[in-house]
């Protein structure tokens, strides 16, 4: 093999990396019934501030603070403080009404000019909880999380360890019925959460405590200097990296759990996932010094976490360059090409057996309702070549029936084509995203999830992380963009 | 299992309440059903290494 031919096929293989880095993920997960923090829980239950910020919320707020008060927990060592940012809608009205049947339990703190974003709010609530010294740990929430009767306790058995500083739960998605959709994001929250947030666990660092479920010690709030980073669309992954940089944990507690209502197409999923991709990338620029550089006294530099944030980050990079090396070689060398092709899928299709296998096993009850779209995760036509690459002659038959049915005289003319075809798929599959949002914002919401079916939802959210690097790039406005709740969540165990 | 650490804890009903011990226990118990979990994804992707292979032979 030449020695460009050999740099081709590296490239061209590169494009597995991630999957590889996902399988290591995953088989952390295991090693979580070793390292955890369970050795250092006790019985705490400090006096506990839920904060929960909420412009226009009134469709879902009844139902939150009915959840939390309904929460196994002392009611004397809980209160709810719901920050308005100057709503418009029924929120004030249904707001006084709650801290009037709740009196010194539900606590409506109003500010009257908002729309400075989620991080000013909160700050508005952390300023008050600061003031005295009732508040022993905050819980910081999502004005449409509903928490199971149990989480809270859960997550404050962490607190009884000093040296803890925030502690995140399981958010899975909860909306009911939901389209093909939502069910896709519950999937994706068994790796995103249940996954990778327990191997980040094994670390010792996690990447980022859930914006609807987090739990602070007082003593980390103030070490935080009493207010959260405004100046970010990722106020809840900034904290979490500050947290840890200065010294004190964060734990991932996977048996706390919290239901959320998530978009429900993918105009909305976009919309959200823009705000947090840009969001990272912004986190990856202002930690640039930690990266990569292990022995900081923080895990956030070590070689894995590092591995885990860039592998998820530069996933669509992965992707062309592995297309275009494919492509490369089909001019150089078809038959290599082939070849290459072929070990490419061979490896993602062990890394989808495993991690898909996996997933399904960690969350049972979420695999009963999603496993159709843990299936159809990296979408069919990659599905398809998965089945060409790991069943040849099957594949071949089946192609050749085709052609035959349709009275085509296959060459080798048509099989290149088609290869190069399936090459150009590896990366062109992030612009069936692009896509599915057009369609969607044209009123054919139906339409746009068949094409993510067909696309794939992973590539949809590689989709997203393109267009993230491209408003970087042009220094576009951020907009903190509210995602439309309308109170459909429930508690599905 | 381990028992829990005796600590002072801000609030709670004293090491070992009986929510928090049954608490405790449930999460331990899942969490050793982890690896099982993991071994059983590892098989499975075994299989179907072997099956590939058979079906290629």
């Amino acid at each position: 093999m030449d020695p460009l031919t050999a740099v081709l096929t590296g490239l061209a293989l590169l494009g597995a990396l991630p999957l590889a880095v996902g399988v290591y993920q995953f088989a952390l997960v295991g090693a979580h019934r070793f390292r955890n923090h369970y050795r250092e829980v006790g019985d705490a239950l400090p006096r506990t501030a839920v904060l929960i910020p909420a412009w226009n919320e009134g469709a879902v707020l009844a139902t939150t603070v009915r959840h939390l008060l309904d929460l196994d927990y002392p009611a004397e060592r809980l209160r709810v403080y719901v920050v308005d940012d100057a709503s418009t809608d029924g929120t004030p009205a249904l707001l006084a009404e709650l801290a009037g049947r709740h009196p010194g339990r539900v606590v409506h703190l109003r500010r009257d000019h908002g729309g400075e974003g989620k991080a000013a709010t909160l700050n508005h609530g952390l300023r008050r909880l600061l003031a005295d010294d009732w508040m022993e740990a905050t819980l910081v929430m999502d004005a449409d999380v509903v928490y199971e009767p149990d989480a809270l306790r859960k997550m404050t058995r962490h607190l009884a360890d000093p040296r803890v500083g925030a502690v995140t739960a399981y958010i899975k998605e909860g909306s009911r019925p939901g389209t093909s959709i939502n069910r896709f994001v519950a999937y994706e929250y068994v790796h995103a959460q249940a996954a990778a947030r327990r191997a980040q666990d094994v670390l010792g660092t996690v990447a980022c405590l859930a914006g609807g479920a987090q739990l602070h010690a007082r003593a980390n709030l103030e070490a935080l200097g009493g207010r959260l980073v405004t100046d970010t669309l990722a106020e809840d992954t900034v904290t979490t990296f500050i947290t840890q940089m200065g010294g004190r944990r964060v734990v991932f507690e996977p048996d706390a759990v919290a239901w959320a209502e998530e978009p429900a197409t993918v105009d909305a999923l976009w919309r959200q996932r823009l705000r947090w991709a840009r969001g990272n990338l912004d986190v990856t620029r202002r930690f640039r010094h930690v990266w990569f550089r292990p022995g900081q006294g923080h895990g956030l530099g070590g070689v894995s976490f590092g591995l885990f944030w860039f592998a998820t980050l530069l996933l669509p990079v992965f992707m062309v360059v592995s297309s275009a090396a494919l492509v490369a070689l089909w001019v150089r060398d078809f038959e290599e090409s082939q070849e290459v092709f072929r070990r490419l899928w061979i490896v993602t299709a062990l890394a989808w057996v495993f991690i898909t296998a996996f997933a399904l096993l960690l969350d049972p009850a979420t695999a009963r309702r999603t496993w159709r779209q843990a299936l159809a995760f990296p979408g069919v036509m990659s599905l398809a070549f998965i089945v060409a690459a790991c069943a040849p002659r099957p594949a071949v038959a089946v192609r050749d029936g085709l052609t035959d049915l349709v009275g085509i005289d296959l060459t080798s003319g048509h099989v290149r084509a088609v290869m190069l075809v399936a090459y150009v798929w590896v990366a062109g599959c992030l612009l069936v995203g692009w896509l599915a949002r057009a369609v969607d914002r044209r009123g054919a919401g139906r339409l746009a999830r068949v094409i993510v079916y067909v696309g794939g939802f992973g590539p949809l959210l590689c989709s997203i992380t393109v267009d993230a690097y491209l408003k970087e790039a042009r220094h576009a406005q951020q907009r903190w963009e509210k995602t439309e709740k309308s109170g459909a969540v429930a508690i599905r165990s | 299992m381990t028992a829990p650490r005796d600590v002072e804890a801000p609030g709670g009903e004293g090491p070992g309440s009986p929510t928090f011990a049954r608490q405790l226990a449930e999460t331990r118990t899942a969490e050793r059903r982890l690896v099982w979990k993991e071994l059983a994804a590892v098989a499975l992707v075994v299989a179907f290494a072997v099956a590939r292979q058979l079906w290629l032979a």
